[in-house]
């Protein structure tokens, strides 16, 4: 059970609180975790709390590189990577367990 | 994981990106069925009418309780059902 | 059937009502994102033990 894969994706610029609390918990659980951020959610790209979690060991944080520029965010982070919806499709079609933030 | 999931999503407030989504759903080979809750979809507005299009293309099977929509119409009762027969369910 | 709700705002009218309708034969767990006091911990062992997840 601990080696389930946990899908998160994230559409909005909201909930990081949650969002962390989450990821930890899973990961102390002994979940891998995949993030897929799109629509407002790609905002996480260049927020340094967030960021914090590039630093969790068992994560991968992928985000759609389209709405990126839909929503301006032009600069990219490195640990973070920019794909596509097809990235979103793997992340929901691979995890055990999906939760939409 | 290899077999084939089941995947609904939900468009709720941001339709657009909703339609967006469901589309590249498609991508992983799995089923993907959409359910316009409530609203009526401006089929005029360029930001729907493409997703829409996509999604029209893909063949996906679109439900929505609001008549007007032109989909499959079904209540709130029976989506609520229909639900819970998917692997995954993404409200948008 | 094991149904957990995930609440991040509070529910309009259908969302309320698909929950209703789920709830009949099913055991249902509600956790409210929009109270403190959360327990991430059991957020997570729930949405491993439950069939299905919902995020509204």
């Amino acid at each position: 059970m601990a080696d389930k894969l946990l899908g998160i994706m994230i559409t909005k610029y909201e909930n990081l609180d949650h969002i962390a609390g989450v990821v930890k918990a899973a990961r102390k659980a002994g979940h891998p975790v995949q993030l897929f951020m799109t629509d407002e959610g790609v905002k996480f790209t260049r927020d340094p709390k967030f960021l914090e979690l590039l630093k969790v060991d068992g994560v991968e944080i992928s985000v759609c590189d389209h709405s990126c520029e839909k929503q301006g965010v032009h600069e990219k982070t490195d640990g973070i990577s920019y794909g596509s919806q097809y990235n979103n499709a793997g992340l929901l079609h691979d995890s055990e367990r999906v939760l939409v933030f | 994981m290899a077999d084939t999931k089941r995947i609904a999503v939900i468009v709720r407030d941001r339709q657009s990106e909703a339609l967006r989504v469901a589309g590249g759903l498609t991508l992983a080979d799995d089923t993907i069925e959409v359910f316009v809750l409530d609203r009526k979809l401006d089929k005029t507005d360029k930001e729907i009418a493409g997703p829409l299009e996509l999604v029209t293309d893909l063949d996906l099977k679109v439900y929505s309780n609001n008549p007007e929509n032109g989909f499959t119409t079904i209540t709130v009762d029976e989506m609520a059902k229909k639900l819970l027969e998917y692997d995954l369910v993404v409200p948008y | 059937m094991k149904i957990l709700n995930i609440m991040k705002t509070a529910p309009d009218a259908s969302t309320k009502k698909i929950i209703e309708v789920q709830s009949a034969g099913n055991q249902v767990t509600t956790s409210d994102l929009t109270k403190g006091g959360i327990s991430y911990d059991k957020l997570v062992a729930d949405v491993f033990s439950h069939d299905k997840v919902f995020c509204w």
